[in-house]
């Protein structure tokens, strides 16, 4: 190595200290510690005692847990593929020749700077089942609207429904994916007479499809992780049908103090998620093309 | 040269940054300790406390009193208190503590004490309490058994709670029944909630008599009314035959109203404190509530027309029982300045001071001695029937034993599923009981490790003078 290369090294490293010190700090020494409580007895205010695999073993018998891994999974579901369709369907017509098209791309992602808890508390309010305004507009075209927070079979899909309200992002995404794509492909499509299915099925698609893997990873993390919508608008309830994942495991650590506990759930989700990314690079390796790779 | 200064000058902001970063609470400490303290200088009080609006307002009231008095520590310095209203108080307290910044005094609920002193979070108070004359005999057992656990002083009361039934006298004489006549056993009150609930052309609910989840704040404490208790002090007894009694009584009414008609009745997305409450806007004829729920009323619905009365027993020949409750004034174990917030936790137990702050916010007083004006100067004209109850040897409170909070939500869980006629009580309870055994065991055995150890650091943290 010569002097310069050194000397760029220490500078590179120097540049970037700030960063690695924030890292080891704040997401390295909290996910080892992690790892370590979740080998332990701890109630944040005590020594953390070990009790080995204990926290492991009981949260496989804990039908709790189980019951909120199988909500998670099914809310997962049915809420990545519905919100990745109407997300991609919104950015494929926003990037089409309207008028005030930068209007209509404001309006579509403004609801996702909306903060979660308000949106959560209007969401409440929309499905109420007496006189919330879905209810009443399903009534004027002589539906019943269900109890759409209070039973088990409608609560999951309400919560989906009011996911979508913040699809803004992932369209914001998806534009900036289909404005790479070269027109010069659609042209030459249309000259070999191509439709406009065709043209979105063996142009669109494939050249986005880089963005389409990033949302739908992201969506992958959003989807395990949800919580503060849930958490505001039933609680876990009704029956604990949407009893997510993370919600559980603040329960645990927040409200009865089992840290321990907490943090091997918090190490499962971990590694599901890390599962979960591995599976989904392994399937899409074939199908993502990366036009400079 | 030049070269070796700017790397020299890189590495010396880098050391800078990392020593601001980690640092940053000792670099503080290291600019105050620059203030000149004299005997004048205030000590500082800081007072976290659960409450919101006019509740808030009665304790801050309070702290302005203290503060105007001047009340000195031992060093004579004057001991100033900073009042905090603040929500989700019992997450923001433990992990503050956790973290070795707690406020030095903790306005806490009952459930928090059993909790936070066997993990260690709070200090035991009996020491100060004998040093200053202070007994547990000058308070109501059925109050201050809060702040007790393990036999020892967690906390002190700041005001207590009880429940009654509220009903509307407006409805009542609507319904063709005498408005000063309210029911008098379970029985009975089912007969009247049928009476006072009116349905629409379509057969929905309009007009809701009574519901036992409604508002549904107590719903595993039910089984007091029929004589049960959840917890023997030893045991899990949710499937007792008092409480199976308590359960099947709820579902009862699941059954008779219909759940499809309770849920589009609907109030559960109305907020409380508010003139939408379905009681205050007379759609709900009678439920339970606390000592409190005047003064919300007065505010929400100042013309409802209102009454009070004990909650009926399932046999009236069984006197009258309440559920009670207390907030609870504790010091954090790493608190500041523990002596200081024990002169203001003392100064809000004086008869005078906590009479007051007991009529600020509608409540009785937790004391045994009442002064002779306290009823009559009372803003709250039923006082009298909540303190009556609450002296009654039957009331009882949230079950006293470390992992209450599970069993509760697991009762919680059990009652929504007999509400929801998925399954009966008894095998919603023989699933309660399947579940929070094992934990309670689990609990009880870590306990007896480590209940001599946490025994000696209490006596240690007590032994002061």
């Amino acid at each position: 190595m010569t002097k310069t290369e050194k000397s760029n090294i220490i500078k590179g490293l120097l540049f970037t200290m700030p960063w690695i010190i924030g890292m080891c700090l704040f997401t390295l020494y909290p996910t080892i510690m992690s790892v370590y409580y979740s080998f332990t007895d701890y109630s944040l205010l005590n020594a953390p005692a070990p009790v080995g695999l204990q926290n492991y073993k009981d949260l496989f018998v804990d039908e709790v847990f189980l019951k909120t891994l199988s909500n998670t999974w099914i809310y997962a579901a049915m809420a990545l593929p519905f919100g990745m369709i109407v997300s991609l369907f919104l950015a494929i017509l926003l990037n089409q020749g309207i008028i005030a098209r930068p209007l209509f791309r404001t309006i579509f992602f403004l609801p996702s700077l909306v903060p979660l808890v308000a949106l959560a508390i209007l969401w409440n309010w929309l499905f109420r089942t007496n006189d919330g305004a879905i209810n009443a507009l399903l009534e004027m075209v002589g539906v019943t609207g269900p109890d759409w927070l209070g039973s088990t079979l409608w609560a999951k899909p309400a919560l989906v429904i009011t996911g979508l309200w913040g699809c803004g992002q992932a369209v914001v995404i998806y534009l900036a994916g289909l404005q790479e794509v070269p027109r010069d492909f659609y042209d030459a499509a249309r000259v070999d007479g191509a439709n406009w299915y065709q043209q979105i099925r063996h142009i669109t698609l494939p050249l986005i499809s880089p963005v389409i893997y990033f949302n739908l990873i992201m969506g992958c993390i959003g989807t395990l992780q949800i919580f503060a919508v849930p958490f505001i608008m039933t609680n876990g309830g009704p029956l604990r049908s949407t009893l997510f994942y993370s919600m559980y495991l603040f329960q645990q650590a927040f409200r009865y103090l089992n840290m321990g506990y907490a943090c091997a759930m918090a190490v499962i989700l971990f590694f599901m998620i890390a599962a979960l990314t591995w599976v989904a690079h392994m399937i899409s390796r074939k199908h993502i093309y990366y036009g400079g790779a | 040269m030049k070269k070796f200064s700017s790397t020299l000058a890189w590495i010396c902001g880098i050391l800078l940054f990392v020593y601001l970063l980690v640092d940053t609470m000792k670099l503080s400490d290291v600019f105050t300790k620059h203030e000149v303290v004299t005997k004048e200088t205030p000590i500082v009080l800081e007072y976290w406390e659960k409450w919101q609006n006019f509740e808030a307002d009665a304790m801050r009231a309070i702290v302005d009193r203290f503060n105007a008095e001047k009340i000195r520590n031992k060093d004579g310095r004057p001991i100033q208190v900073h009042f905090f209203s603040v929500t989700e108080i019992d997450q923001k307290i433990l992990l503050a503590t956790a973290g070795g910044i707690p406020p030095d005094i903790a306005g806490l609920f009952d459930r928090n004490i059993m909790t936070y002193s066997e993990r260690g979070a709070l200090l035991p108070l009996d020491g100060r309490m004998k040093r200053d004359g202070l007994s547990r005999d000058d308070y109501l057992p059925q109050i201050f058994m809060f702040c007790l656990h393990e036999d020892r002083v967690w906390g002190m009361p700041a005001v207590p709670e009880a429940l009654a039934l509220y009903y509307n006298k407006k409805l009542f004489r609507e319904a063709g029944l005498d408005p000063d006549k309210p029911p008098t056993s379970i029985a009975e009150l089912d007969a009247v909630a049928e009476k006072l609930t009116k349905y629409d052309e379509k057969g929905n609910i309009v007009q809701l008599g009574f519901s036992p989840c409604e508002p549904g704040w107590w719903l595993p404490q039910w089984p007091m009314w029929f004589g049960g208790t959840n917890w023997d002090g030893e045991h899990l007894t949710c499937d007792s035959p008092q409480s199976m009694q308590a359960w099947d009584w709820i579902q009862s009414y699941a059954k008779k109203y219909t759940i499809k008609k309770l849920n589009h009745f609907g109030t559960k997305t109305v907020p409380f404190a508010s003139s939408q409450n379905y009681f205050m806007q007379g759609k709900v004829a009678m439920e339970l509530q606390g000592d409190y729920f005047l003064q919300f009323v007065k505010i929400c619905a100042p013309n409802l027309e209102l009454g009070i009365a004990p909650f009926p027993m399932v046999d009236p020949a069984m006197g009258c029982v309440t559920q009670t409750g207390c907030s609870i004034l504790s010091i954090p174990k790493s608190a500041k300045h523990p002596d200081e917030a024990w002169e203001f936790i003392k100064y809000v137990q004086r008869q005078d001071v906590m009479e007051d702050l007991c009529r600020r916010q509608w409540r009785f007083s937790p004391l045994k001695k009442t002064s002779p004006d306290f009823y009559t100067n009372h803003p709250h004209p039923y006082i009298k029937i909540f303190r009556e109850l609450a002296e009654s040897p039957r009331s009882q409170g949230w079950p006293r034993f470390s992992i209450a909070t599970e069993y509760d939500d697991e009762l919680l869980q059990a009652i929504e599923t007999l509400w929801q006629l998925q399954e009966t009580p008894a095998e919603a309870m023989k699933k309660v009981k399947t579940r929070i055994q094992p934990i309670l065991d689990r609990r009880n055995e870590r306990w007896a490790k480590i209940k001599q150890l946490r025994q000696k650091e209490w006596d240690r943290e007590d032994n002061w003078q």
